[in-house]
């Protein structure tokens, strides 16, 4: 078991933090997986491949772990906040770690990562799972449980809802 | 081509996934539309920009974590906690002057079916971060966070913390006293104290309190033929809080200046039973510990390689009082 930790922590807590955008919680959603396959081992019949399997169970806490958290809302950069006189542009918290924790390495990296967070949950799974992981159609149809044609309809959704928002991040910044 | 049925396309023409006849249709219109250019632009950026966001760095011992918690989760799945064994009965012995007690003393005190009792209550190690003790409720051990990081103790938990000093008592005819002196910073309402490990297992009542200027004092016996060193776990049941730690002292030098050691999940003590020998003196770790650790120092110093093993376990180290003390990351 602890072979299998070492071998795919680094890439299923790669997915963990793009899912999350969270240090602590991706480590969580890192631990729960591993700890549901350690007690789903004995089930796994060697039929689905491996990786597939896996990944699958981190689909399924991740799913379980935004039904526990709290809704956060994703507002919109270009929600204004109203104040007495006037109204200025709602600030956003920046997700990501302190300086001591700092992962993104550049601008771009940090938007896209904010811009993911606003999907929801399954398109940004499959996005994850597409673009992150660079994972087939096919793996990924069988990793959600859905038809292809259906990853295919809502990865397309998911990314012109990002093509939108980064369009939309990018007007404000430079305004 | 309208624009909508134009756009269903896009992922697949930027995929290359389109069959030649679709592509054509597709380019047509494109060449046509500068809207749907612009469209087609836009996504091509977002697929770049998605397909070159960077690979993040795990926390650098994350996965040791993740194999700490399947171990706990499947030690405890092996071995669920034991109910509550009856309470031996200890009949408390009046204090020697200076607050002195001795085991040999003690031990001659107990009532057969007690003795056969005193081992009952043994510290049961849960692998991963926790030591779990089985207390009756109203003496539970109140447990010492595990260290998470800094600002995970705070200094009053600290403090209360017993300072353990070591020494070397009399020699006994299976080998050595090792006397323990726990003096914690605060006043502690002690109920008991359980020395167990290298063939160790008692319990030990206290009475009243022990604090700053009435610390508590327990001899050790140890066998030390074939042995270079010994570690045992000492666990305080005490109020507010209580106490638990690891003691490892050396029962013979080697007196190397450099140490060289491969441990792949091996047990704490045993590491540092290994270790103290060289360092030439005792070594205590504060509060629970993983129960296993894995570490690799190459040609190190004793005491270089104690700090290294203190890194590895996110604790401090520090010299105090010729007994080097791990604990928590401040």
């Amino acid at each position: 078991m602890e072979t299998l930790v070492q071998r795919h922590y680094r890439t299923v807590f790669n997915l963990a933090y793009r899912l999350s955008g969270d240090y602590d919680d991706a480590q969580d959603i890192v631990s729960e997986a591993f700890i549901r396959v350690q007690n789903a081992l004995p089930n796994f019949r060697g039929d689905a491949n491996f990786s597939t399997w896996l990944y699958r169970i981190v689909k399924n806490v991740f799913l379980d772990e935004r039904k526990k958290q709290r809704v956060r809302s994703h507002s919109s950069l270009e929600d204004m906040v109203d104040l007495e006189d006037s109204s200025v542009s709602r600030q956003v918290e920046d997700p990501t770690p302190g300086p001591e924790w700092l992962m993104e390495r550049n601008e771009q990296a940090e938007l896209i990562q904010r811009a993911v967070l606003t999907l929801p949950k399954t398109q940004r799974l499959m996005i994850g799972m597409y673009h992150f992981q660079h994972r087939s159609y096919d793996e990924i149809a069988e990793i959600m449980g859905l038809p292809i044609g259906t990853v295919k309809s809502r990865l397309n959704r998911a990314r012109l809802a990002l093509k939108s928002k980064l369009h939309s991040i990018r007007e404000l910044l430079e305004n | 081509m309208q624009c909508e049925r134009a756009q269903e396309f896009f992922s697949d023409r930027l995929e290359r996934t389109l069959d030649r006849p679709m592509t054509v249709a597709l380019e047509a219109h494109l060449a046509g539309c500068s809207g749907c250019r612009a469209e087609m632009e836009a996504l091509q950026a977002t697929y770049a920009a998605l397909d070159t966001l960077p690979e993040v760095e795990p926390p650098p011992d994350g996965a040791w974590q993740v194999i700490h918690q399947l171990r706990q989760a499947r030690q405890e799945q092996v071995a669920p906690t034991r109910p509550v064994a009856a309470q031996p009965e200890f009949r408390r012995q009046p204090e020697a002057a200076g607050g002195w007690i001795g085991f040999l003393q003690w031990l001659r005190s107990l009532t057969p079916a007690s003795a056969a009792m005193a081992g009952a209550l043994a510290t049961l190690v849960v692998g991963g971060t926790f030591l779990a003790t089985r207390a009756p409720d109203h003496e539970r051990l109140a447990v010492l966070p595990v260290p998470q990081g800094p600002g995970s103790v705070t200094p009053a938990q600290r403090n209360a913390q017993p300072a353990i000093s070591v020494s070397y008592g009399r020699l006994t005819p299976a080998g050595q006293e090792v006397n323990l002196r726990l003096t914690p910073a605060t006043s502690l309402s002690a109920a008991q104290v359980r020395v167990s490990g290298g063939g160790i297992n008692f319990t030990h009542p206290v009475s009243g309190e022990i604090g700053p200027s009435r610390p508590l004092e327990l001899a050790v016996p140890v066998h030390t033929a074939g042995k270079s060193a010994e570690a045992f776990r000492v666990t305080l049941e005490a109020r507010p809080r209580g106490y638990q730690g690891l003691v490892v002292v050396p029962l013979g030098s080697r007196g190397r200046s450099s140490v060289s050691m491969t441990a792949v999940e091996q047990p704490l003590d045993e590491i540092l039973k290994q270790l103290v020998p060289h360092l030439g003196a005792p070594v205590v770790v504060d509060g629970p510990a993983p129960a296993t650790v894995s570490l690799q120092v190459v040609e190190a110093e004793p005491a270089a390689a104690l700090s290294e093993l203190a890194t590895h376990l996110n604790a401090t180290v520090r010299l105090d009082g010729g007994v080097y003390r791990l604990g928590p990351n401040q």
